[in-house]
């Protein structure tokens, strides 16, 4: 455990869900080993303690005369508290390995999910739906882990059944032979129910999962439900899938009760025919008391053997599950790779997308207007490699001949969906902590975002709860903005940075990035008339094709249809003539 | 500005709890009944087995013959299997019973949460955001099933069984059981040390199992800035982190298990060889019997089983008790308004010197005053912090004025009942939730009992009854998570298509568009303009076009209004409304 997290945690096996668990174990079969072999020291010396008891019953006062006896049981007795400081510390050590080997293999299989997930990129959204597979990642390793936690105490049951049954054989041979016998048919049958409880199981947990959904989609609109109306609706919804969840629930009782029925009545007759046997044993003096009480402690042992191995095998059938869940996403490969024989590097300098004709020259700012809006995001792709068919090239160099990791080093794609993650505001801007206050706070003022740090207690160190739900719109995106911009990388190409912020603060910012960039490459893919005045060059593209470029105010006097989809004027005013109000006939009422 | 919503007290947990013990006292007590009978059939086996040693010793030496003492034990074992199919039977009875009786009432409690949930207050919903409720109904929930289900129920059965059983062994060698009190104090002692640390160290350690799961799917949900900003290798390390500090924890409460388990594991055995050298003492004197002290021993064998389980469920019951105040918390939260009895005598709205805040001393909004005509579309621009949120809150009736009055027709906006105040006055923010059912559900949640047509001209009024129909089940395709994805546009449309059937004569619009790329606000624009026809509109608005097209402008900074007027009034006052705009055409 002291090795956790594992500096490697290894490859995976996703060949099958047999394997992945296989090789996980044969990566820890040490601790799995003498996990094993003190949890059957723990169980035997349980299995023991009834002959020890057994013989301490024996010494007892059969002749009230015997001082003998007395030293006898004390004997005894002390063995009985011997072998209960051995299985007190057998306990310990036991459970001690059995978290060693559970943690590490959660671990190395979230290990494995981390950097997987991290390293892959959009190719496991792009494949795995956000659903179930995703939401399940984090409790997969438990569920995984458990299977190495129970093989210790399965190990160790079975060795204690066959100690038990040679003890017995030495007492009795046929009562030894019901032991063999008997233990592995209880198993069978109890398996027998285990199965069609699972399955039950599985569906409550369906319907419970479902029932989640209803409810959490039911709060999550609330506003809109307060709002507007409609909560009855939901409400009778949910509780009629709740009742449904209730009726499963019933159902998994069921057999659930009939498993727990089942594991008291079939120890309890192993029991019974082991007292009767061992009692007319007892009679014809074959055995003595102590030997049947024995007996008796035998057969009441067995109980917890026998319930850990159905647990085993409970815990067998989850793991399976999980670990073919998690083989789902290990085994999507990445998206974007280094292509054989990348070596090449890039003088830096022009960003330029032959497809649409888009120049973003050297040390300039440079704005894209599209027409369709929407081509902007799919250019800004291109321009960012983020798939293996772009034709940009970076200084003169297709991007595509360059290592990936060059590529996200030196030119910085910005989306406009502004993903935040949770943690402190000062890591939303500079997760890697390699800016010092300074240059956090200038990034956070060039991208207009210190408001935020009044939102939360502690300034830079304040917490950004939800990935950032507990901020509006405009702040989450001016501090994605702020991000991109405190990495100062050599090319950097936002999209649409400023849709969500208003007329006031989007002036702002524009301004300030121009300064803040200045000598460095910029494309900014946005048709804002508060953005584009800032801009060096602006590229107007449309269906895909850069149709004019220039200087804003050029194209707004030289290009009337840029100039109508800027503005979103056809009747545009000429610049010194006030446009008139589009409903002069209203009256208007003046308040303070 | 955020509020987090209440968690119950300890007195309110303990009134609550003792509801559900009376609502559902009953089954509760036949359950109970049925777990100690079957604890009561449980305890047969030590009890003849030392009777059967007595017998069969006794035999032996008193040489009676092997027939009758075989009689004897046949008749014995035949009353044990008796007693283990009793027991097997009751237990399965008894279990059955608990199980249902915890499904009932853990879907009684998710139930009434989501009640309360569903009923909380305007403003409280608009200030706490989802992700508390969200939590409460996710994790809190589910926690709170494991306790419900198996914690509750473990436990009582848990302590009858241990009752029964110390009880069974006084009873059958009253001087030997004595015994038992020999355990007790390392038990107590060891467990006081144990529960003295174990809850803050546990609840520690789930609070970083939280974090490796939020950090897993941050992974997942994010990927696509992990892979722009070159973040892989930052985000493994984040992971071997959170993973190293829950190993601490882990380690932490591993450490205090290994005292606590050998403490109670020797305080179950030290009583069995007290028992052992004690009976022997006892037997030697006549004053037990050998079989006496047997069963005495097996039962305190015995015992270990459900006072384990008693001590393995404390823990669980102390996360259990935390949900259970989170999620019955809610009934705590006050309600935001009390109903006048004044009727809006016309649809005109008017704030008089309104002043607001969120928090006493600190207000957002100074004096604002405000007459809309019926009809007329006022566009509220200004910097954000400024207050127009808020003053939209305050037109739209979620939260009532510190200061001054909102009234609608002469009648105050939050002394109306919710359902008069939703048919004339809505709020509409950037927030477009599509619920996970059919399009037509959807769009119908003001007027669930809405015709087919009605449904499809609300589509058609904001421009998606095309894409609507053109959907695999048309009105009827299941639309939300899991079901047809929309896109930004359509979940939009949907949200204005909810307001045409619900059919409000003024609408407050917060950004609505905002997060929208700019085509899809182009788009949306027309559908917004259609719905907008003939209703009383405040905009609060990022774009300057929404505010070029709106009859008056309000601009709000400060939390008072500094200009208001038409564009043109505007544009000539050369303000602050007048340099933005000028700037958006090229003359900055």
């Amino acid at each position: 455990m002291r090795s956790l997290p594992l500096s490697d945690p290894g490859t995976p096996d996703v060949s099958s869900p047999t394997r992945f668990l296989l090789r996980t174990a044969a990566q820890q079969w040490r601790p799995m080993v003498a996990g094993s072999a003190i949890g059957t020291v723990w169980l035997l010396s349980q299995a023991v303690l009834p002959a020890a008891i057994g013989r301490a019953v024996d010494a007892g006062p059969d002749e009230p005369d015997g001082q003998g006896d007395a030293a006898a049981l004390t004997r005894w007795s002390l063995l009985v508290l011997a072998l209960a400081v051995v299985t007190a510390w057998a306990a310990i050590a036991r459970h001690r390995f059995g978290v060693t080997n559970w943690l590490t293999a959660c671990f190395r299989t979230l290990q494995q999910v981390g950097r997987h997930t991290a390293r892959a990129g959009t190719a496991v959204t792009a494949k795995l739906p956000q659903g179930e597979v995703l939401a399940s990642i984090a409790s997969d390793g438990p569920r995984l882990a458990d299977a190495f936690d129970v093989t210790q105490r399965a190990v160790a049951s079975v060795a204690a059944v066959v100690v038990v049954a040679v003890l017995v054989l030495r007492t009795s041979v046929p009562i030894g032979l019901v032991i063999l016998v008997g233990v592995p048919a209880v198993m069978a049958l109890l398996l027998l129910v285990l199965r069609p409880l699972q399955e039950r199981q599985r569906l409550h947990r369906k319907l419970s999962g479902e029932l989640t959904s209803i409810g959490t989609d039911t709060v999550r609109g609330l506003r809109i439900l307060r709002g507007i109306g409609g909560e009855e609706v939901f409400l009778d919804r949910y509780r009629a899938k709740s009742q449904q969840v209730r009726a499963a629930g019933v159902r998994v009782a069921t057999w659930e009760s009939a498993l727990e029925a089942l594991q008291i009545l079939v120890p309890g007759l192993l029991v019974a025919s082991l007292v009767w046997a061992g009692a007319r044993a007892t009679a014809r003096g074959d055995v003595t008391a102590g030997e049947l009480v024995a007996l008796y402690g035998y057969a009441a042992f067995l109980t917890s053997p026998l319930r850990m191995l159905v647990e085993a095998a409970d815990k067998y059938v989850r793991a399976l599950v999980a670990a073919r869940r998690l083989i789902t996403l290990l085994e999507v490969p990445a998206s974007v790779v280094d292509r054989p024989g990348t070596a090449a590097t890039s003088p830096g300098g022009t960003l330029t997308d032959p497809e649409s004709g888009v120049t973003a020259a050297a040390g300039r700012l440079t704005a894209v207007v599209c027409d369709p809006p929407e081509d902007a995001a799919v250019l800004a792709r291109r321009l960012a490699r983020f798939d293996d068919d772009t034709r940009a090239t970076f200084g003169g160099v297709p991007l595509r001949d360059l290592p990936v990791a060059e590529v996200r080093a030196r030119v910085l794609l910005a989306e406009d969906d502004a993903q935040l993650f949770s943690g402190t505001i000062r890591e939303q801007v500079d997760p890697e902590r390699v800016h010092d206050d300074a240059e956090v706070l200038a990034a956070l003022e060039v991208a207009d975002a210190r408001d935020v740090l009044d939102l939360v207690d502690g300034g830079l160190a304040g917490t950004v709860t939800e990935r950032g739900r507990s901020l509006s719109g405009g702040q989450r995106q001016r501090l994605a903005l702020a991000r991109v911009l405190a990495r100062d990388p050599e090319a950097l190409v936002l999209v649409e940075p400023t849709s969500a912020v208003d007329a006031h603060t989007e002036a702002r910012i524009a301004g300030r990035l121009r300064r803040a960039r200045a000598g460095r490459t910029t494309v900014v893919a946005t048709a804002s008339p508060l953005v584009l005045p800032e801009v060096d060059d602006v590229c107007w593209v449309r269906d895909g094709r850069v149709v004019a470029t220039g200087r804003h105010a050029d194209l707004l006097a030289t290009d009337p249809g840029y100039r109508v989809f800027v503005t979103r004027d056809a009747a545009a005013p000429a610049p010194d003539t006030v446009p008139a109000p589009r409903t002069p006939d209203r009256t208007v009422k003046e308040h303070p | 500005m955020r509020t987090t919503l209440p968690v119950a007290d300890r007195d309110h947990v303990l009134r609550d709890v003792r509801r559900l013990l009376r609502e559902h006292r009953d089954p509760g007590l036949r359950m109970l009944a049925l777990h100690a009978l079957a604890a009561v059939a449980g305890l047969t086996g030590p009890f003849l087995l030392g009777r059967l040693v007595d017998d069969v010793v006794g035999a032996v030496r008193d040489g009676t013959a092997f027939e009758v003492v075989a009689r004897r034990i046949d008749v014995a074992v035949a009353v044990l299997v008796a007693a283990v199919v009793a027991q097997a039977v009751l237990a399965r009875l008894a279990r059955k019973r608990s199980l249902v009786l915890a499904e009932g009432v853990f879907a009684q409690l998710r139930e009434e949460f989501l009640t309360r949930a569903t009923a909380l207050p305007l403003s409280v919903v608009e200030q706490a955001g989802t992700g508390d409720l969200v939590s409460r109904t996710t994790n809190d929930v589910d926690a709170l099933s494991y306790t419900v289900r198996y914690g509750a129920p473990a436990i009582l059965v848990a302590f009858v069984t241990s009752v029964l059983t110390v009880v069974a062994a006084v009873f059958s060698g009253p001087l030997v059981a004595l015994a038992i009190l020999a355990g007790f104090p390392g038990l107590f002692l060891a467990t006081r040390w144990y529960l003295r640390r174990a809850p803050q160290g546990y609840a520690a350690e789930r609070a970083e199992w939280g974090r490796i799961s939020t950090t897993l799917g941050e992974n997942v949900e994010n990927v696509r800035t992990v892979e722009a900003l070159g973040l892989a290798e930052h985000r493994v390390r984040l992971v071997d982190d959170v993973i190293g500090s829950t190993v601490r924890r882990e380690r932490y409460t591993l450490s205090l298990r290994t005292v606590w388990f050998p403490s109670i594991e020797m305080s179950y055995l030290v009583p069995v060889v007290v028992a052992l050298l004690w009976g022997g003492f006892l037997v030697r004197h006549d004053l037990q019997t050998i079989g006496q002290v047997t069963t005495v021993v097996l039962y305190l064998r015995q015992l270990v089983g459900p006072v384990n389980e008693l001590l393995a469920w404390w823990d669980e019951l102390q996360v259990g008790q935390a949900s259970f105040a989170r999620v019955v918390g809610l009934s705590a939260v006050e309600p935001d308004r009390t109903q006048l009895p004044a009727q809006p005598e016309s649809d005109v709205v008017h704030a008089d010197a309104v002043g607001f805040a969120y928090t006493p001393g600190r207000p957002v909004l100074h004096g604002v005053s405000l007459a809309l005509e019926p009809g007329e579309r006022l566009a509220v621009v200004g910097p954000t912090g400024a207050g127009k949120s808020t003053l939209g809150r305050l037109i739209a009736g979620i939260n009532a004025p510190t200061d001054g009055s909102v009234q609608v027709g002469g009648a105050e906006v939050t002394g109306l009942p919710l359902d008069e105040l939703r048919s004339r006055i809505a709020l509409v923010t950037q927030e477009r939730h599509v619920f996970a059912a059919s399009l037509r559900d959807n769009v119908a949640l003001a007027a669930p009992g809405s015709s087919q047509e009605q449904v499809l001209e609300a589509l058609a009024a904001v421009d998606a009854r095309e894409w609507v129909l053109a959907l695999p089940d048309g009105l009827d395709t299941a639309v939300g998570e899991n079901g047809v994805p929309l896109s930004a546009a359509q979940a939009q449309q949907v949200a204005l298509a909810r307001l045409v059937l619900a059919d409000p004569h003024t609408l407050v619009l917060d950004e609505a568009t905002s997060l929208l790329d700019p085509n899809a606000a182009r788009h949306l624009e027309r559908s917004l303009a259609a719905v907008l026809e003939g209703r009383t509109t405040v905009a609060i608005a990022h774009r300057l076009h929404t505010a070029h097209d709106a009859d008056r402008i309000a601009v709000v900074e400060g939390g008072r209004i500094t200009e208001l007027g038409t564009h043109a009034e505007l544009v000539h006052a050369g303000g602050s409304y007048a340099h933005l705009w000028r700037s958006w055409h090229g003359e900055g």
